[in-house]
């Protein structure tokens, strides 16, 4: 291994991501598997607490606060959690939705509802794209890997801080403990964080108000900003779909599962092809409407019983047959993918 | 020339009159920290965080910065806040629900872990803006719109003494205090001593501060202060705790 | 008017907006129509506008709110502000904005204002061919009457507000009369005491505060809510100057010469 090589996992690369661009506050609170982030970022904290400053928090909703704080006084900060963490933190999150404020979230998913499992599900996409009682004005990335775990930390803070949106990186439990070799490089650009307030001029901010018409009027304009941006930002990818006749569309891990089913299927000549949202919010519905509209069904694969069920289908602009495998909170093998293509 | 109300300079005169109801505490604690924010010279420093309930009636109050919070976060932002700008005084402005009842523990946490902000709670024995609740503050048989026949008190708590409790927390640098409202120089005073206890000793202060709340009560001005100067300075001591 | 119609009442906190808007509803229940009521609700009813919305039809009412009035009520001046988006050409507007003078001629207190509002809009939907009962509306103000309230000035306002013919219902509120908002002030050659009547809540702490009770309830000077403010009695003041202390809205002032 060479020296930006690390072999690493996907929890420490979000905190060798967060130290590439300049992070220099985490809030949370412990919570399986999600603990080695904060654990992580505590031993920068010992040595060097101004640079990387920390509140291990009482509760989740008190950790997603303290971030908010820290962040209206200019830090780059953020949190990490996980099932019933992830749960409690939509408190401050729909605050951050409210006021504009760059809060990044890393979000390990583990089997639910309630406690379930420490271990892996995916089925806080619902919870991470509009939990919280607002209009899911937040950006939703979904990792698949430990190298992305270092370059979607580094992407959500500039995503977050250049557009003034709260950014999530949802992942799950298997990506956040599980070891691989990456890459780490500088990052390309770094977008600066900055104090809300200042002494020349005094802020006043709120986020409630007295009358439907004054919130309707903030509320449509970061709605408008948000739907502008989406172009900017949505990402997806696939391989092999310009001419499949089946199409899988999977995030998170199970896309590792998928690739690897398609190109052995590719080989028995199977005409399939496969599809990833990596923004699961804003969704990239034009991409795969435009492949599903030349196939003849999709089928949509996910360790839940229909959260990306639900997002394909509420972003789908032609008619196509849906077929699903759903697996909630259980790993989705190569093996099963193929059989049930077959 | 005709004469100016004598407001705090710090005072956002646009806002004014305010939205509390005729004769609420809240308008008199406002005055006091307004006056105590002139008197430290600490207007361009100070953050003061806002809770949901009457607290957030002050949101546009002051020519001071501040930001209002969701019920019961005020004390965690604040408290985040400070750890990244501690050159600012940070005030986290709750009433008797944000403090003693959703944002209990992020309060109690904070003094333990003497974090240098400053919390001002105004206690008026009920949840005003929400109409008239049960709070931990009130008293046995006092009447709420939850406890329509009165709060039985063997059920559900006592009144909440909340300086008693933190001043008991393991910090020897913090400072704990309640005064009221019906004494406005001595609650100016009390709210002074406890900001610079976070300017100078870099700790926790608290001080609850003993209001009306004569709408929700259903008392006139004469009704509310007896209430305030007899039934409510009996069972919350006035004082510096530490 | 055209069913549903739609009647929108305005006035200040304590103006008992809400109690004439419940009591509507009780009266025209009695008839043959349905009646859909909603009080605006939220952090701006503190110390802000008192706003009700009432719909009467023939049929079931679903969407409790709307943005055009057919009858609008306003009692402040401040009303104007909230309600003026609610005018269009064929709003009837009972204006009782700054009438004080007037109800006082007329002996109709002013904590009977609403309840007087209540007769003038009985009136006004029974000439509509909303068959109100008027006689019912003791039976239903027992119900809601506090105890300080006195049921023969309540009625007495209810008969005032039926027979009212000389309210202009106009459909315009640019004809309000000004209400002088200068502050008022009192002084001998030891103290000037000042109240600002565009503060002043008439909350009533600083009469009870003052160690010498030199401050009572003027019968002249009104607040920017239309309320009696208090006045000082100069020579029993001694400039202490705990009423300015004590008030929450720094509408007093004492200066020592």
């Amino acid at each position: 291994m060479n020296k930006n090589e690390k072999f690493i996992t996907g929890n420490q690369a979000i905190i060798e991501g967060a130290k590439a661009i300049g992070a220099n506050c985490m809030c949370g609170y412990p919570i399986t598997p999600a603990t080695e982030i904060l654990e992580e970022w505590a031993k920068l904290n010992s040595e060097n607490p101004k640079k990387y400053a920390m509140i291990q928090a009482e509760d989740e909703t008190s950790a997603g606060f303290n971030t908010i704080g820290a962040i209206l006084a200019g830090a780059k900060a953020f949190s990490a959690t996980a099932g019933p963490g992830h749960v409690l933190i939509q408190d401050p999150l729909s605050m951050a939705e409210a006021m504009r404020i760059p809060f990044v979230l890393f979000a390990m998913q583990r089997g639910g509802p309630s406690t379930g499992t420490v271990i892996y599900g995916q089925q806080e996409v619902t919870l991470a794209c509009f939990g919280g009682n607002g209009e899911g004005l937040r950006v939703v990335y979904s990792i698949s890997s430990v190298q992305e775990a270092y370059d979607y930390s580094i992407k959500a803070f500039n995503v977050a801080w250049q557009y003034r949106f709260p950014v999530i990186v949802l992942g799950d439990g298997y990506v956040a403990k599980m070891k691989q070799k990456i890459k780490v490089s500088k990052a390309p650009i770094n977008i600066k964080s900055q104090s809300f307030f200042n002494e020349s001029a005094f802020r006043n901010l709120r986020n409630c108000f007295n009358v439907e018409s004054q919130l309707a009027q903030v509320l449509n304009n970061d709605i408008k900003e948000f739907r502008a941006i989406s172009k900017k930002i949505v990402e997806s990818d696939q391989k092999y779909c310009q001419d499949a006749k089946i199409i899988i569309i999977a995030h998170g891990i199970v896309w590792q599962s998928v690739v690897e089913a398609v190109e052995i299927l590719r080989k028995k000549k199977i005409k399939v092809g496969c599809f990833r949202p990596i923004t699961l919010n804003p969704f990239d519905g034009v991409t795969l409407s435009r492949f599903a509209a030349k196939c003849d069904k999709l089928i949509i694969i996910e360790s839940s019983a229909g959260h990306l069920e639900r997002l394909v289908k509420s972003n789908l602009i032609t008619h196509v047959k849906i077929e699903c495998l759903q697996k909630p909170v259980e790993p989705i093998a190569v093996e099963e993918i193929i059989r049930f293509i077959k | 020339m005709n004469p100016i109300p004598i407001f705090p300079k710090c005072y956002k005169e646009s806002s004014k009159p305010h939205k509390y109801c005729g004769g609420c505490g809240h308008g008199i604690a406002l005055k006091e920290l307004g006056y105590a924010i002139d008197e430290l010279g600490i207007a361009k420093k100070t953050v003061i965080g806002l809770d949901i309930g009457c607290s957030l009636l002050a949101w546009d109050f002051f020519d001071v910065n501040s930001v209002q919070t969701h019920h019961g976060r005020t004390v965690p932002v604040m408290s985040g806040f400070k750890l990244i700008d501690s050159k600012r005084v940070c005030i986290a402005y709750v009433g008797d629900g944000g403090g003693y009842a959703i944002g209990l523990q992020s309060l109690i946490t904070a003094a333990q872990r003497n974090d240098a902000i400053t919390v001002i709670l105004v206690n008026n024995t009920i949840y005003g803006m929400t109409g008239g609740q049960t709070a931990p503050t009130t008293f046995s048989n006092e009447k709420t719109t939850t406890s329509p026949n009165g709060r039985k008190c063997w059920e559900t708590g006592q009144p909440f003494m909340g300086p008693e409790i933190i001043k008991s927390l393991n910090n020897l640098n913090s400072f704990v205090a309640r005064a009221s409202v019906k004494d406005p120089i001595q609650l100016r005073q009390i709210i002074k001593q406890a900001i610079n206890n976070q300017i100078n000793k870099d700790s926790f202060s608290f001080v609850e501060v003993l209001s009306t709340c004569p709408t929700n009560w259903h008392m006139n001005a004469k009704e509310s202060l007896n209430r305030l100067n007899n039934q409510i300075a009996k069972q919350f001591p006035v004082g510096v705790f530490k | 008017m055209n069913y549903p119609i739609k009647i929108l009442l305005a006035g200040e906190g304590g103006h008992g907006i809400q109690t004439i808007a419940k009591l509507l509803c009780d009266l025209v229940l009695e008839t043959s129509n349905d009646v859909t009521y909603i009080p605006q609700y939220g952090v701006e009813m503190r110390m802000g506008v008192s706003v009700a919305y009432l719909q009467i039809s023939d049929k079931k009412i679903n969407n409790p709110k709307f943005s055009q009035a057919d009858i609008l009520l306003v009692t402040s001046a401040r009303d104007i502000e909230t309600t003026k988006s609610f005018i269009d050409k064929k709003t009837v507007i009972i204006n009782l904005i700054n009438k004080f003078d007037y109800l006082n001629s007329i002996n109709i207190k002013f904590n009977n204002l609403n309840i007087y509002a209540l007769g003038i809009l009985v009136e006004l939907l029974m000439e509509n061919s909303i068959k109100i009962k008027k006689e019912s509306f003791e039976k239903h103000v027992v119900k809601v009457l506090s105890d300080k309230a006195n049921i023969g000035d309540l009625i007495f306002a209810y008969e005032k507000g039926l027979v009212e013919k000389s309210i202009n219902f106009s459909n315009s509120l640019s004809n309000i009369s000004k209400q002088n908002n200068l502050p008022i002030i009192d002084s001998d050659n030891k103290k000037t005491h000042t109240k600002f009547s565009n503060l002043c809540k008439s909350c009533g702490l600083c009469l009870e505060i003052c160690p010498v009770k030199a401050l009572s309830w003027s019968n002249n000077n009104l607040n920017y809510i239309g309320k009696n403010m208090p006045e000082v009695d100069i020579d029993k003041c001694i400039g202490c100057g705990m009423c300015a202390q004590i008030c929450p809205d720094c509408a007093i002032r004492v200066d020592k010469k």
